[in-house]
């Protein structure tokens, strides 16, 4: 039968743990453990470390009776804090310094797959029982569900900013290629018109000849000033769908570096929500780029499969292949960087990206899934 | 000869002026009329009757496409030639469709629009070379495979480019085949040769042929 100091420690875990639920944020959830822990176990100092992961470097305060947390570097824990914590990280389980009983108690926070630090508490002039114990075995339990929520938060949070951005370079890109092709396209081409008809009403041969150069000249910039807008964004990727769009892109593509592609697209009679378009189109632009600095290709295929669940793209050449798993790693400014970011931009819509390369040829394959909760589409 | 009669429409005033110097610079051809929308276009030109309409693409009120189709209906006589920034095959497919008798991109028209116009009026088609070649490229891959070379596929063959048609990849025939990866390469090189395709766009437009890839497509 638990005596009355016992059932209030049990009243401030169970307040601890309602608390714990509305915590979002790294630095209430130390405040709040803080505010909470001496009231939970016996301590003289206790310290909570937590190892860095993604998006923010290691972090350690330091909490003493009065229950606010300081700041502290990994400098600032004892030789013993330091060498339970060690044995705790590669354990992975409680580390007690019970010499003469447990006066130390290092509990890692960890849930089943990911270790996100420990707390370890240091007790003056007394040892900690098995209640004290078990109280901190539960309290190290809920630390590491707040740090996986906050964490799952993060990464939500990074994905949707990366859409965010992703969004709004589209949407710039579509700006600029719509004022070059509506604005300065037709001064343009106003321009290449008066060249002609001026050339065509002198008589005199040499005026005619630089009229005729200068006209050249404008068709030129006329028709790589063409290119560029549709390499910043064609206007047929919003107004006449995905295969449309890549079927002009892969045409116009082949031609500049007179490399043969096959384009096959299958079932993409309706359209894809517009982020998965653009993904699609950014990525087949993207391996096409690394085809053409890459690979020595004669031939490319471009697949899009859509089946009831995902679409598939493949791009495949008939190159000089890489090695696939260096490539991560070794990506210099020769190197098909391009790889990476396509990876990114696919796992962005809850895809994934294989790569198959040897001598004789690559392949790259992306998948998309199209059900709900695939694309992250708001 | 009596001159033929060219109307312009074109949202960009500039280049109406181009077109219009142009045009007026000929002996045999005049302007004697201009639009800078689509739905002024097809009024004006039903009123005019004039013997080709040059007819911008994109414009604003109607665009060339939809003015180009109520101008055909209303006045057949009246030819169309299509003005277009746009090389991509998909656009002309669009305006053909919509009864245009020719299709000139923009930066050809300083040296080819004088000579389209002419081809049009007396009644043929015109296609900017540069799109024509877009569509005769188009045109020569899609051949019937070779399918009667007498060659069978093996089952396994069919199986592999089966699969390979689905979309998988060569790691994953291998792993649901319970073969090697090689042996599938081995397996995808001959039956591509036998059935002489020429790459994986390829093989997915034999299967679509041979209705292996029925079950592709969203549910609705």
């Amino acid at each position: 039968m638990a005596d009355a100091p016992e059932i209030a420690r049990l009243n401030v875990l169970i307040e601890t743990l309602i608390d714990f639920a509305s915590v979002s944020d790294l630095d209430t959830f130390v405040l709040s453990l803080g505010a909470r822990a001496r009231f939970l176990v016996p301590f003289s100092r206790c310290v909570v470390v937590l190892g860095d992961c993604m998006d923010r470097p290691a972090r350690v305060a330091v909490v003493r009776e009065h229950g606010i947390p300081a700041n502290a570097t990994v400098r600032d824990l004892s030789p013993l804090e330091i060498t339970l914590a060690t044995r705790a990280l590669e354990t992975m389980l409680p580390a007690v310094d019970d010499l003469r009983g447990p006066r130390v108690a290092c509990y890692p926070i960890r849930s089943s797959t990911t270790f996100f630090g420990a707390l370890i508490f240091t007790a003056e002039g007394t040892t900690y029982s098995m209640s004290d114990l078990r109280i901190v075995q539960v309290l190290t339990d809920a630390c590491a569900g707040v740090l996986r929520r906050i964490e799952a938060g993060a990464a939500s949070r990074r994905e949707r900013a990366a859409l965010a951005a992703i969004e709004a370079s589209e949407a710039q890109r579509r700006r600029i290629s719509r004022e070059l092709h509506d604005e300065m396209g037709q001064e343009l081409t106003a321009l290449v018109l008066g060249l002609k008809s001026a050339g065509d009403a002198v008589a005199e041969a040499s005026v005619r000849a630089a009229l005729h150069r200068l006209q050249t000249a404008a068709a030129r910039i006329s028709r790589d000033m063409h290119r560029i807008a549709l390499e910043l964004r064609p206007g047929a990727l919003d107004d006449q769908g995905l295969a449309t769009a890549l079927s002009n892109y892969v045409e116009e593509w082949s031609k500049r570096h007179d490399v043969g592609v096959d384009f096959q697209s299958v079932g993409l009679a309706e359209r894809f929500p517009p982020h998965i378009e653009t993904t699609i189109y950014r990525i087949v632009q993207e391996v096409l780029t690394n085809v053409s600095k890459h690979a020595h290709a004669t031939a490319v295929s471009v697949v899009i499969l859509c089946l009831p669940e995902e679409v598939v793209t493949i791009v495949e050449d008939d190159g000089r292949g890489f090695d696939a798993a260096s490539v991560g790693a070794a990506a210099g400014p020769d190197g098909p960087i391009g790889l990476l970011g396509m990876r990114e931009r696919a796992v962005l819509v809850g895809g994934t990206c294989q790569v198959e390369s040897q001598p004789g040829g690559t392949s790259i394959f992306v998948r998309i899934p199209l059900s709900t909760g695939g694309g992250k589409s708001g | 000869m009596a001159k033929l009669r060219v109307f312009l429409a074109d949202d960009h005033a500039v280049v109406r002026e181009g077109l219009k110097a142009l045009i007026n610079g000929q002996a045999g051809m005049e302007v004697v009329g201009e639009a800078a929308d689509g739905r002024t276009a097809c009024a004006r030109a039903r009123e005019m009757r004039p013997d080709v309409v040059v007819m911008d693409v994109s414009m604003p009120e109607m665009n060339g496409v939809q003015a180009t189709r109520q101008l055909r209906s209303q006045c057949p006589d009246v030819k169309v030639l299509a003005l277009t920034v746009h090389e991509e095959r998909s656009y002309l497919r669009d305006l053909i469709e919509a009864g245009a008798a020719g299709y000139i991109l923009k930066r050809s028209a300083a040296e080819d629009l004088v000579h389209a116009v002419q081809v049009v009026a007396r009644g043929d088609v015109y296609l900017d070379p540069s799109v024509t070649a877009v569509v005769l490229g188009k045109l020569s891959r899609t051949r019937p495979p070779n399918d009667s070379s007498g060659l069978e596929l093996s089952d396994r063959e069919t199986e592999v480019l089966q699969l390979i048609a689905q979309g998988h990849s060569n790691k994953e025939i291998a792993g649901r085949l319970k073969i090697s990866i090689k042996t599938v390469e081995t397996y995808k090189a001959r039956s591509m040769e036998k059935l002489g395709l020429t790459g994986r766009a390829d093989i997915v437009r034999f299967a679509l042929q041979k209705g292996w890839l029925k079950d592709t497509g969203r549910p609705r």
